[in-house]
Order: structure tokens, then C-alpha cells, then sequence
């Protein structure tokens, strides 16, 4: 049995067993991508690469036997910047979106395509939750939003962006909202300055976490500012969380900024600090005093942007609470960017096919809010066709693995960053082929050659291969065979080995954001 | 057209329906075809062992294996690197326009040509070079491609009416040299040996004609010699056909009436050839005395006797001390019938002479064939490896059509060395002749009893076979050619295993490389101290290149180690071209690198080259001048790199192509995209990441560029090229005084730039001007002036 170091720390190796090997069972990770235990070592993918001290070499754990005296070094930087490195090649080639260009656009975050994914399947009170739980207000935002996202819509380029805001709006009003009871109290208080559309919304966020929360605002009435063109029905319906759930609103109150000073007659920051266990302060154009238990909320012109503000101001006190550092969660994304003419197509074609409803064979249909609601009595079923014709135009430009999938959760652990003049693109995008409830996103594929060597090993006629060479080259069915045919009986395991989304089933995953 | 499947299936049956017969099978297929039809090819994997998915791989790996139907006829344009220093790209665009074909296409609507790029024909000394099914053409430039065409068509019409004429050779004692290697073939000695023996037969010429291995004197072609007995041997350089009888006339005496023609040959010849000393000199070319020193500095050991001996005659090889060193062997390895050799007698003498592996990286060959010779199994393989995918180099091509015998001789010994039984020639097949002559070669060492049952004495088998491969740098790299043997797609593997631990089949390989081979008998027959001597003490011996580029002369040389590189440029090569001045060698190919004029007197030899971050790859030697660019040269060779980057490994496959990318934009006057610290790192991840010597060794050129000519590359950001090379980067103007308003620019832009105002100052509207330098080319009194 060799006797190694591994990041410092002795090991003994089982006969005839890799580095990699050797380090798992001593409990060290190392990142991979192309292994996989049935196949023995691909060798493509370069990431396992660590360092024998002894030697001063590198080399690759997946590989190299583990031998008697290496000192190996997993993790240190000169490693790190390699792997790191290598990562960028593999995404410079990589033609996905980890998060649609839709989601990422919009300042509060909304899923958009796993929404619409919703409405077209007719479930459209599922769909109103998404957007509840990411825009706090998606019937306001309905009606007033910007709408960056439908700006940046993908399906914008082929033909016409989805109507994505009319679709949130929409689908808020048709399933309102049955407020349930908020967790129970945490016996926590925040008070929140500005009840404008960034303090409402940390306002309903923290209330539902059994916060008792105190609203204060200048004006005799909360967002003073909002549209007056918004229907009162939905302004009412969003904001019915203040009364059902007691959230104490004191309006025509102003606060004194003055820190220290206390004072009968005027609510002053000080006192608000002192009754309370954070201070949110969500009003325009202020400074954020430098306290710990003061948090910032600018009330943004934009709507969605003021929402947003409000969201993160909400997380932050939760993450007071908690004793907890807090951290933007933003994970690492791939991007496509803007598609070429011809890419266009190829990405297009078989992405509109996944409505099988119709078959992908909808005219254009644009949804209004004035068509949403056209239905008499707010029929629902009528209303959700509508929706539903709508929201099948979606290219679903999203992720099928934005969680699992191990490119994106490495390049997210070694802080990969693409752009500039450090990266280019070389991606070739090619149509997504399906294999019953199986999708290929040959564009996601980063060649690690697991499903060929699977299906290579278990004999199925004709197999998946790998095609041209260099940049060019690709995965594919051998011999122009359906994917169906290609990945045969293994199909389901081909899927889970595969190290990211290229390889997927359709209906897993969607849901829950990362 | 319709695909008979009984033809593949009688291709099926000559090659068999193991995995190994993959890439013949394919080959024929695409022969029969010209290109393979699915139809075919998935009769082949219903019928053979070959899975569908090896099928499918392969298939689309090789360019030379078509998806769509090709041309009767295919237009080959070199872009090797000679060429391309010498515009192929020029000669590719004006072929496609000579014949029409579509933009995207590469065949004609007739179905006639198609044309195509290749890397290297192997006659870098005629370049730029174009090859027409067999026939190839030196020299080509965009004007002349209809001519080459026309001559193609007639030839190929001619061919077909003299079909199995014989070739009269009578029996007489003095010999007309001349070598038949496709390189000179392709100089015009091919057309000369035609008129060399229409002449014989007119004036009944008691003399033979003798295919000889190459001098090669590519830079002088066509070129013959005359050798009568007991006389100086006369050497005849860029003979004309019209020269040809008088040449003859002159050493070789007409029987009966024809004898009065000599006198008036002679008196012709000299004036054809005046200023030639008296007394002519053995091997003298007149008019090119310095050819003596081409020849004189060099040293024969791979290429022995060049130029005298003919390639396909074996009793010649053995007459001269061929397969005297593998008797030696034998003898030195004794041992009692049935048991095995003593091997390593054999190799302490290889150890001693301190040979390394000419293939590239230098590896102790010693060390490698004890490897193979200690590893325990009773089949080992020997592979011969000539690949040779260099663009630049043809060393391995010359060696194998000239001096094929040597090469197997070299076999032998290694086989008796290590203890393999079967060897094989893993030749590319963009090289029919060098296929050819070995097989033929092969075939007569049988007839001999050289290979076979005895092969190694007292009843010790051993045979040899060719496989062609199928035109794929990468193959040349051992682990890869090993799986292309074996029926996969050639994508290298991760060694350690080495293929002499586990080569072919698993087995125990050893893999050397033609010239590696070729050095061997000598060793032997002249003792390793003799090679020992020769060269520098970690490189022993002597080495071929392939000389081309910017120097008055190109062509093969074979030099001791450790000769200068000043020496190879300035001697060898006849300096560079006058008027200018030498500023880089390329040595080593798309894996090695520059070296600038300031190191030039660098020693050839393994250490010190890679320590100028150059290598010593294969041999090609690319002389520059002021006018090369290096930027632009260090594209070329990525792009080489980036399109035969097999696409296993992410560093290679993805980070090749970034870097093009980069220098692209460099070389394209998109300068100020790129960042050098960005460049330099990514050439360095592609360097430490990728898993074979071909993504390792791709940045080289970059970064011995960047290394010894980081201005350039400075220089192209800001948009400048200093050996004016890269177009995109000029600005052409034309000089008020010096132009005389002839309107001849005007007339030859071809974007309309220069409006056309006679007697007066001309203008070139820079937005317009698409920097083509067809005003350079014609103004007659170099009034455009290039910045
Ligand atoms: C990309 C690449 C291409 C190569 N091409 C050749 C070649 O054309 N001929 C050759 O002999 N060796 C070539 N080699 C080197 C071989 O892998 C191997 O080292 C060599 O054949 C060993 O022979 P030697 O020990 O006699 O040098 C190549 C290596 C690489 C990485
Ligand atoms: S496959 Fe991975 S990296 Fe690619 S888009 Fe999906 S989650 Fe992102
Ligand atoms: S319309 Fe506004 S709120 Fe709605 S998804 Fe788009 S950006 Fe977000
Ligand atoms: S097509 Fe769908 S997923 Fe893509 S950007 Fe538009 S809404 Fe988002
Ligand atoms: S599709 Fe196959 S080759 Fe591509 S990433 Fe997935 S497992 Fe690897
Ligand atoms: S380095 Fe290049 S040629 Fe070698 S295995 Fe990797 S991709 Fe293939
Ligand atoms: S190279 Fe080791 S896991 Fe991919
Ligand atoms: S023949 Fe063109 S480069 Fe060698
Ligand atoms: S002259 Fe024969 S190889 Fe060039």
C-alpha cells in the first residue's frame, strides 16, 4: 500500500488506486467533471489537476496512480488559478443560460420562465406564487413595471418579447391572494421609515416571518406615490396584508434623522432604534446613518427597483437576527448574450416545440391586461388561455439544472468571470434534441465524453460518439441516429452522469430558486 | 449517383471486419466514392466488428473524409508554411474563381475539381506548391492556375493514351542520375526524365536511366547527373528540356551517323552555360558554385550515399554495406537457437552513440528500446512513426521514398534489440510515393528472406506491413496514432501508461521515428563512437531539416548536431535573399518557435534550442527576413494548431482557438482588443493543461515571439506592423511629387480607391481602400507608399 501526503496529511492508498481516489477516502475533494466511476479516466475536462509537491509537477488526480512519496497539493492558489482558468475555456465554448436573460433582468428577481412554464400548463394559481413570492407585488408591478425584462427577452429578437408583465399582473389578479396566517411571532420588532413601495415590501416580507413591524410615513397614506391609474382592487388587495396582519402603520408621521435627540412631540430615529430591534429606512435620498441595526432601503424611482430594495432591506434584518453575515445571493451565470441571425433559428427551433399544447404552431398572441381580464366574471379558465397562449411562446432560455449542475457550481466556488478581454466566445449553437422525456442541449455540452464511454460499455448500437474535431467538434448520435437511439437503454443513467444541463429531463428541477 | 454496396463489401472482404481495418476500409471507400456515403458506411458497421459510434468518429475526424461528394479530381493547395509565406492563399482563391465554384462550395457544378487546402506537400522548395490528383506543380502563382489546369487536363489525356507503354532501358554502362522522389518529380524532373529518354531512344544512346535517391538540391530542379564510368561525375541543375540532348550528346557518344551532332552539342552547351570553369568540377552546377558548400558542410548518416543509390534496388543497398550492421547484430545478440536474443548487447551500443529520438522530443532511444526490450510479454510491436505532420518538414517523406531499406535495416535491429515480431509503417497517406516505395521495399526484404521466418536468425520471425494514415497532425503523436491503428478516433490518451509499457493491443510498442531509424545501421557499421563524435556531447550525431523560407537555397540537408544555426542559414542555405536581412529562424514547426538573428549562433541541439524556448520538433527550419512578420507567423502556426487540435482536451480545444482569436485580431487591426498579460496567460494554462505535446508545445510560437519580439506584438496593438506583412494595418498613400498621373493604380484598385485623374497627383481614399496592394504592384515609379 503506497503511503502518500495528501494537502499535509498522510494516507495510505489502496492498491493500484488514483490520486483521486486516494483523496476521497481520505475524505479531501477534489472537483471533477469527467469522471465517472463506471468509465475509468476521460481525461478531458482538466479540472481534477493538483500538484505533487514532491515533484513539482502537476498532474491529474483522475489519472495518476497514486504512488509511494507524492506530496500532493489539492487547493493552494497556483492550482486554484488553473483550475479557475480552465473553467473560463469551458464556459467560453458554453452556450447556456444558467438563469434566463428575463430573470436576470428583472431588479426583483422574478422566475419568469418557470412562472410562465406554470401558466402554460393552465396552473395558474401556482404561477401567481412565483410571483408573489419574487415581486411582493406582481399586481401593482403589473401595471406599472418598466418592464426591463421583456427589454432583454430573448424571444424579443426572434419575433416579439413575451408580455411578461402583463402575464404576472394578470395571473395576480385572477388568483388573489388568500392571506394565510404569517409565522408566529418572533417577538421581534423593526421599524420601517418610508412606506412607500421599498418599505411595504420588507414591510409584508418580515411581517410573514412573525416580525411585528412598524410602519411609518409622512403623507396620510401609504405609497403615496403609486400610480393613480392602478385599479384600486389590486392596490387593495396588495396591501390587505397590513390590516390582516396588524402591521402597525402610522401615517402623517414624520421621523426626525437625528440620531441621538429624543423628543415628546416629533418620532426621531433615536427612539426608533431604541423600541425597536432594527431600523429599516426606506425613503428617498437619504443617507443610511452607519449602524449596525440601521439598514438602507432607497425607495427607487423604479417600482420594481423600490420592491427589490425593500426584499434585500427585509434579508438583511433576517440575517441581524440570525446573527448571520449577510450575502447577496447571486450564483455564477452563464451567459448567451445577444443571439446571431442564423444562431437564432437553431436556438429557436426546437425551444418553441416544448409547448406541446400546440405544438408550437401559436400565432402570435399578445396578451393585454384588457385581454386577460376580457373573460365575463373573471372566468379563470378563459382568462389562463389567454396566459396560457402567451407564456407558450416562451424559448424557456432558463436551466434545466441550474442547482445541480457542477460547471456552474464551480465556476461559482472559483470565482470564474467571463468577459472582457480575457475571454471569448467560441460556441456553436445547435438545436436542442429530445429523447422522450430527456432534452440534449448539445450547446451545454462540454465534451467530457461520459455518455459515450456509458453507452460505448454497455453496448448500445449505435452509441453516442463524438464528432469533428477541435472547436468544432460535438456530441452526437453515431451515424445521424436519434438521440432516442444513441443513448438507448443507459439513457436515465447518461443523464445523471452528465456533469451539467446538456443532458436533462425535462421536467425536473424548475422550481425552487437556488 | 447510386451507391453499390457490393463494392463496399468487397472492400470489407480485402481489409477484413476487425476494428483494425477501420481506417483502410474508410480510405477505399472514400477512393471509390469520393467521399463516403452514409449509405456505406453503415453497411460497413452492420458488417463489421466496427461499431457505429468508432464509425461516426473517425469518419468526421479526418478532413480528407467527405460527407458530401467530391470532385473527380482534386486541386490540392499547399498552405504548409513554406507556401503560405509564399501567398498559397493567393493561389486557393484564384483556383476557386478559375473553376467557378460557389462561395461556401468546394467543388464545381460539374463535379469536375474540388479544391482543397493541405498542409505540406512535402516540396516546400517549389512553393507555393499545388497538387492535381498525382501530379503536383511548383511555383503557382494566382495568374497561372488556369495554365496549371489546361497542363493537368492534358497530361491527364495523354496518360490515358499511353497507358502500359513500356519504358525502353538499355543496358550500357554510363548512368543519367536523376531522382524520382515526388518532391522532384513535382521541380520538373519527371518531364525531364520523359525528354531524357526520348533522347536516349532517338539517338540510340548506349546509356541507362537511374532513379536515384535525393540530394536534396530541391532549390536547383530539375536537376541531373551523369555519371560514365571511370569519370567525374557532371551535374546538371535547372536543366531546360530544350538543354536536355545537348547535355546527353555531350558525355555519351552516339553510335554510327549521329556522331557529328556531339561536337555542335558541346559548343551549344558551353555557350548555354558560359562562365563555367575549365576543368569542371565533380558535382559542380554551373553558375551555382556555391552549392559545393551546400553539400560539402553537410553529413550523410540518414542519407548516405544521396544521389547515387537507386530506392528500389536492394541488391545496390546490400552491395554498399547495407544489412551488414544487423548481421553485426545478429552476432552481438547470439544466443542458442529457440531463446531468445541478447538484446542488450545491442542497446548498450545504441546507448553508447547517445542517440535520441528524432521525432521531436529527444528521448533517449537507448532508454526507451531497454524499456520495451525489459517489459514482459511475448508480443511486442514496433511502430515506425511517419506521420510527419509539420507543414514545413519532408525529411521522413525523402527518407522513406529514397532510402527505405535503411529505415528497415534500422527496424530490424530494434526489433532484434527489443524482441518484437511484427513492426509497422505508419506512413500518411498524402504521401503515395513514400507508401509505395516502402511497401515495394518491404516486399523485396521478403523475397530476400530479410523479413519473415528467419528474419532475426536461426528461425526468429519478424514482418513489417504499411498503414497509411489518414492525414491528422495529432497522429503523429504516439498514444494517438496507437488508437488510430486500432480503429478509434485518434484522440491521444493519458500516459503514463507509455505505449512501451502498453502500446498497441495493450502490448509492449515502441515507437521511433523514420529518421530515428534511419541513423541506426550506421551506428553500427561505423561504431557509436564515430556518431558520439559528431555533434555536442547531449546531442550526438547529426539531423535532417527541412531548410525553406526566405535563403537563396531550400531544400534537405542533414547536418552534425551542433552546427549553428548562422552556419545552416548563411552556408547551407546560401544566405538570405539580397537585399535583405536575416531576422528569425522558425525551427521545430507549429511546436517550436522562433529564434532571432541575435541568437543565431546558437548550436543546434536539443538542450539549447529548448532553453531558447524553441524545440527541436521535427526538423523544420523557416528562415524570416525583415519583410516576415512575426505576429503573423505565430497565427499561422495556431491556426495550424487550433484546426488539428483533436478536441479531447478543454485547454487545447477551447484555449487554442481563443489565442487565434488574439492574434487575429492582432494581425487584423484590431489591436487594442487585445491584452498581452491576458495573451501570455492563457498560452501558459494551454501549456500546463492540455494532455498531449500538441496542445502543450501549441503556444510556442507565441511565446518565443513574445519572448524575443514583444515589440511587434506592442506594435500590432497600436495598430502598427512594423515588417508591413499585415495588410489590415497599412495605410497606403501616394506620394504628390513622384506620381506622374499615369492612372495605372486608378485602373488596378480594385474598390475603386484611387480615382483616375491623368497627368495629375492620384489619391487614395482611405475608407475605400481595402489595402489589396495591387497599386504597389503597379505604379512604375513606386510612387504608393506603405506605412
Ligand atoms: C502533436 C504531435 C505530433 C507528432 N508528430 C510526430 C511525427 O510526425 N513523427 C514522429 O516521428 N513523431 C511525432 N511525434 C512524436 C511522437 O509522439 C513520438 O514521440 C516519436 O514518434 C517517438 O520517436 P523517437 O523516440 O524516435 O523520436 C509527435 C508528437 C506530437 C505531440
Ligand atoms: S449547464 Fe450549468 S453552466 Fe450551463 S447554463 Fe446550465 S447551469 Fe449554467
Ligand atoms: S415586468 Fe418588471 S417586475 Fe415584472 S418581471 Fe419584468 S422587470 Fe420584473
Ligand atoms: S423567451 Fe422566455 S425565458 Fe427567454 S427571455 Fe423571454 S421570457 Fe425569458
Ligand atoms: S452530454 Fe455527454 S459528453 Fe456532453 S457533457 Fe453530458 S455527459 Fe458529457
Ligand atoms: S492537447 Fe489538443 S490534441 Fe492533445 S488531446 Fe488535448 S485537444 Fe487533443
Ligand atoms: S480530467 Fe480528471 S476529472 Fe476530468
Ligand atoms: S509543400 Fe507547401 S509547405 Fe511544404
Ligand atoms: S530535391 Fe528531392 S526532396 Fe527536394
Amino acid at each position: 500500500m503506497p503511503r502518500l501526503k495528501i494537502d499535509g496529511r498522510e494516507v495510505d492508498a489502496a492498491e493500484n488506486a488514483t490520486v483521486l481516489e486516494a483523496a476521497r477516502e481520505a475524505g479531501v475533494a477534489i472537483p471533477t467533471l469527467c469522471h465517472h466511476p463506471e468509465t475509468g479516466a476521460l481525461t478531458s475536462c482538466m479540472i481534477c489537476v493538483v500538484r505533487n509537491a514532491a515533484a513539482g509537477k502537476t498532474l491529474l488526480a483522475c489519472a495518476s496512480a497514486a504512488e509511494e512519496g507524492m506530496d500532493i497539493v489539492t487547493n493552494d492558489d497556483e492550482i486554484c488559478a488553473l483550475r479557475r482558468d480552465t473553467l473560463a475555456l469551458l464556459l467560453a465554448e458554453h452556450a447556456g443560460d444558467c438563469e434566463g436573460p428575463c430573470e436576470r433582468a428583472c431588479p426583483a428577481g422574478l422566475r419568469v420562465p418557470q412562472m410562465l412554464r406554470r401558466l402554460q400548463q393552465g396552473e395558474g394559481a401556482d404561477a401567481a406564487t412565483i410571483a408573489r413570492e419574487d415581486l411582493i407585488f406582481p399586481g401593482i408591478l403589473g401595471s406599472i413595471c418598466t418592464a426591463p425584462c421583456q427589454k432583454i427577452c430573448r424571444r424579443g429578437q426572434y419575433d416579439q418579447a413575451l408580455a411578461i408583465r402583463a402575464c404576472h399582473g394578470g395571473a395576480a389578479e385572477t388568483f388573489p391572494e388568500k392571506l394565510e396566517q404569517p409565522q408566529p411571532a418572533s417577538g421581534k420588532s423593526v421599524a420601517i421609515i418610508g412606506a412607500g413601495l421599498a418599505g411595504l415590501a420588507a414591510a409584508r416580507v418580515l411581517a410573514q416571518h412573525g416580525h411585528a413591524c412598524r410602519l411609518y410615513e409622512r403623507e396620510d397614506r401609504v405609497c403615496p406615490g403609486l400610480d393613480d391609474s392602478i385599479p384600486d382592487a389590486i392596490r387593495e388587495a396588495e396591501f390587505a396584508f397590513l390590516k390582516i396582519w396588524n402591521v402597525a402603520t402610522f401615517l402623517a408621521t414624520d421621523v426626525d434623522m437625528n440620531e441621538s435627540g429624543q423628543s415628546e412631540s416629533v418620532m426621531t430615529l433615536a427612539t426608533c432604534l431604541e423600541e425597536n430591534d432594527a431600523v429599516i429606512l426606506a425613503i428617498k435620498d437619504a443617507e443610511t446613518p452607519n449602524h449596525e441595526r440601521i439598514i438602507g432601503a432607497r425607495e427607487e424611482t423604479m417600482p420594481v427597483r423600490a420592491v427589490a430594495a425593500g426584499k434585500r432591506a427585509a434579508w438583511r434584518v433576517q440575517a441581524l437576527f440570525a446573527g448571520e453575515e449577510y450575502q447577496e445571493k447571486r450564483m455564477f451565470n452563464s451567459r448567451l448574450g445577444r443571439l446571431e441571425e442564423n444562431d437564432l433559428e437553431a436556438y429557436a427551433v426546437e425551444r418553441k416545440e416544448r409547448c406541446h399544447e400546440c405544438e408550437g404552431q401559436h400565432a402570435l398572441f399578445m396578451v393585454s391586461r384588457a385581454g386577460m381580464n376580457a373573460a365575463p366574471d373573471g372566468n379563470a379558465s378563459e382568462l389562463s388561455c389567454a396566459a396560457q397562449k402567451e407564456a407558450a411562446r416562451c424559448l424557456h432560455c432558463d436551466c434545466l439544472q441550474p442547482t445541480t449542475c457542477k460547471l456552474r457550481l464551480y465556476a461559482e466556488e472559483y470565482g470564474v468571470t467571463l468577459g472582457g478581454k480575457r475571454n471569448l466566445p467560441h460556441r456553436i449553437i445547435l438545436p436542442i434534441e429530445r429523447a422522450g422525456a430527456i432534452l440534449f442541449e448539445p450547446g451545454k455540452c462540454i465534451k467530457c465524453g461520459v455518455c459515450i464511454a456509458l453507452t460505448r460499455k454497455y453496448g448500445i448500437d449505435p452509441g453516442m460518439t463524438i464528432a469533428g474535431r477541435g472547436v468544432k467538434s460535438r456530441v452526437r448520435a453515431a451515424l445521424g441516429a436519434t438521440l432516442q437511439a444513441g443513448l438507448g437503454s443507459v439513457a436515465e443513467a447518461c443523464v445523471r452522469a452528465c456533469p451539467t444541463a446538456a443532458l436533462a429531463f425535462e421536467n425536473e428541477s424548475h422550481c425552487e430558486q437556488p | 449517383m447510386d451507391v453499390d454496396l457490393r463494392e463496399v463489401d468487397r472492400i470489407i472482404e480485402t481489409h477484413g471486419r476487425d476494428r483494425q481495418a477501420l481506417l483502410p476500409i474508410l480510405q477505399d471507400v472514400q477512393r471509390l466514392f469520393r467521399w463516403l456515403p452514409p449509405e456505406a458506411l453503415r453497411r460497413i458497421s452492420d458488417v463489421t466488428e466496427i461499431t457505429p459510434a468508432d464509425l461516426d468518429g473517425v469518419a468526421s475526424f479526418f478532413p480528407m473524409f467527405r460527407d458530401t461528394p467530391g470532385g473527380r479530381h482534386t486541386i490540392c493547395v499547399c498552405d504548409g508554411t513554406a507556401c503560405h509565406l509564399k501567398d498559397a492563399e493567393r493561389v486557393f482563391d484564384a483556383s476557386l474563381k478559375a473553376l467557378d465554384i460557389a462561395p461556401g462550395a468546394d467543388t464545381d457544378a460539374r463535379g469536375q475539381y474540388t479544391v482543397q487546402k493541405v498542409q505540406c506537400l512535402g516540396c516546400c522548395t517549389l512553393a507555393p506548391a499545388v497538387q492535381i490528383d498525382g501530379i503536383t506543380y511548383g511555383h503557382v502563382r494566382p495568374d497561372t492556375v488556369l495554365e496549371m489546369i489546361e497542363d493537368f487536363e492534358r497530361a491527364t489525356a495523354a496518360a490515358a493514351d499511353e497507358k502500359g507503354r513500356p519504358r525502353p532501358l538499355p543496358d550500357a554502362p554510363p548512368e543519367i542520375r536523376i531522382c524520382l522522389d515526388s518532391c522532384c518529380i513535382a521541380g520538373g524532373n519527371g518531364r525531364i526524365r520523359d525528354v531524357v529518354d526520348e533522347t536516349l531512344a532517338r539517338y540510340r544512346l548506349p546509356a541507362v536511366v537511374k532513379p536515384v535517391s535525393c540530394v536534396g538540391l530541391c532549390h536547383l530542379l530539375p536537376l541531373i547527373e551523369i555519371a560514365v564510368p571511370d569519370e567525374e561525375i557532371y551535374t546538371y541543375t535547372k536543366v531546360t528540356t530544350d538543354a536536355v540532348s545537348d547535355i546527353l550528346l555531350r558525355h555519351i557518344p552516339p553510335p554510327g551517323a549521329f556522331g557529328r551532332l556531339r561536337a555542335a552539342a558541346e559548343r551549344r552547351l558551353e555557350k548555354l552555360y558560359a562562365g563555367e570553369s575549365e576543368s569542371p568540377v565533380r558535382r559542380v552546377a554551373p553558375r551555382e558554385p556555391d552549392i559545393t558548400h551546400f553539400l560539402n558542410i553537410q553529413c550523410r548518416i540518414a542519407t548516405e550515399h544521396s544521389g547515387e543509390t537507386n530506392p528500389a534496388d536492394l541488391e545496390e543497398y546490400i552491395r554498399l554495406g547495407g544489412f551488414a550492421a544487423l548481421r553485426r547484430c545478429l552476432d552481438m545478440a547470439a544466443a542458442e537457437p529457440g531463446a531468445p536474443l541478447n538484446g542488450d548487447a545491442i542497446i548498450d551500443v545504441i546507448e553508447k552513440s547517445g542517440l535520441r529520438g528524432r521525432g521531436g522530443a529527444g528521448f533517449p532511444t537507448a532508454e526507451k528500446w531497454r524499456i520495451v526490450r525489459n517489459a514482459v510479454n511475448s508480443t511486442k510491436y514496433i511502430i515506425c512513426n511517419g506521420d510527419e505532420g509539420d507543414p514545413g518538414a519532408f525529411m521522413d517523406r525523402m527518407l522513406l521514398e529514397s532510402f527505405a531499406y535503411r529505415v528497415i535495416e534500422g527496424m530490424l535491429i530494434a526489433a532484434a534489440a527489443v524482441g518484437a515480431e511484427q513492426g509497422i509503417f505508419y506512413v500518411r497517406s498524402e504521401y503515395p510515393m513514400a507508401v509505395e516505395r516502402t511497401r515495394l521495399a518491404l516486399d523485396q526484404c521478403r523475397n530476400a528472406g530479410l523479413l519473415g521466418d528467419n528474419a532475426l536468425g536461426d528461425g526468429r520471425f519478424f514482418d513489417a506491413e504499411v498503414r497509411e494514415g489518414a492525414g491528422a497532425f495529432v497522429c503523429g503523436e504516439e498514444s494517438a496514432l496507437i488508437v488510430s491503428l486500432e480503429g478509434r478516433r485518434p484522440s491521444p490518451r493519458f500516459r503514463p501508461p507509455f505505449p512501451a509499457y502498453s502500446g498497441l493491443n495493450g502490448k509492449p510498442t515502441l515507437v521511433n521515428n523514420v529518421e530515428t531509424l534511419a541513423m541506426v545501421p550506421w551506428i553500427f557499421r561505423n561504431g557509436p563512437e564515430a556518431f558520439a563524435a559528431l555533434g555536442t556531447p547531449t546531442s550526438p550525431g547529426a539531423k535532417v531539416f527541412a531548410l525553406a523560407g526566405k535563403i537563396n537555397h531550400g531544400g534537405l540537408i542533414e547536418v552534425p548536431m551542433g552546427m549553428t544555426i548562422r552556419q545552416i542559414v548563411e552556408e547551407a542555405g546560401g544566405d538570405v535573399t539580397e537585399g535583405h536581412t536575416f531576422k528569425a529562424v522558425q525551427i521545430g514547426g507549429p511546436s517550436g518557435g522562433c529564434i532571432p538573428a541575435s541568437l543565431a549562433d546558437l548550436p543546434v541541439d536539443y538542450e539549447a534550442l529548448t532553453e531558447a524556448g524553441a524545440m527541436m520538433g521535427s526538423g523544420g527550419l523557416v528562415v524570416m527576413d525583415d519583410t516576415d512578420c512575426i505576429v503573423e507567423m505565430a497565427r499561422y502556426f495556431l491556426e495550424f494548431t487550433q484546426m488539428e487540435s483533436c478536441g479531447k482536451c478543454v485547454p487545447c480545444r477551447v484555449g487554442a482557438a481563443q489565442l487565434l482569436t488574439m492574434l487575429d485580431n492582432l494581425c487584423a487591426g484590431r489591436g487594442d482588443t487585445v491584452d498581452l498579460d491576458a495573451l501570455t496567460r492563457l498560452a501558459e494554462v494551454i501549456q500546463q493543461q492540455s494532455l498531449c505535446g500538441l496542445g502543450k508545445t501549441a503556444p510556442n510560437p507565441v511565446l518565443t515571439g513574445l519572448r524575443h519580439f514583444r515589440d511587434e506584438f506592442e506594435a500590432h496593438i497600436h495598430g502598427r506592423c512594423p515588417a508591413k506583412k499585415c495588410r489590415p494595418l497599412l495605410t497606403y498613400t501616394i506620394d504628390a511629387d513622384t506620381c506622374i498621373g499615369c492612372t495605372k493604380c486608378a485602373q488596378a484598385c480594385p474598390s475603386g480607391a484611387i480615382t483616375a485623374t491623368p497627368y495629375e497627383a492620384h489619391l487614395i481614399d482611405q475608407e475605400t481602400c481595402v489595402q489589396c496592394n495591387g497599386c504597389v504592384d503597379v505604379c512604375p515609379v513606386n510612387a504608393v507608399k506603405v506605412e
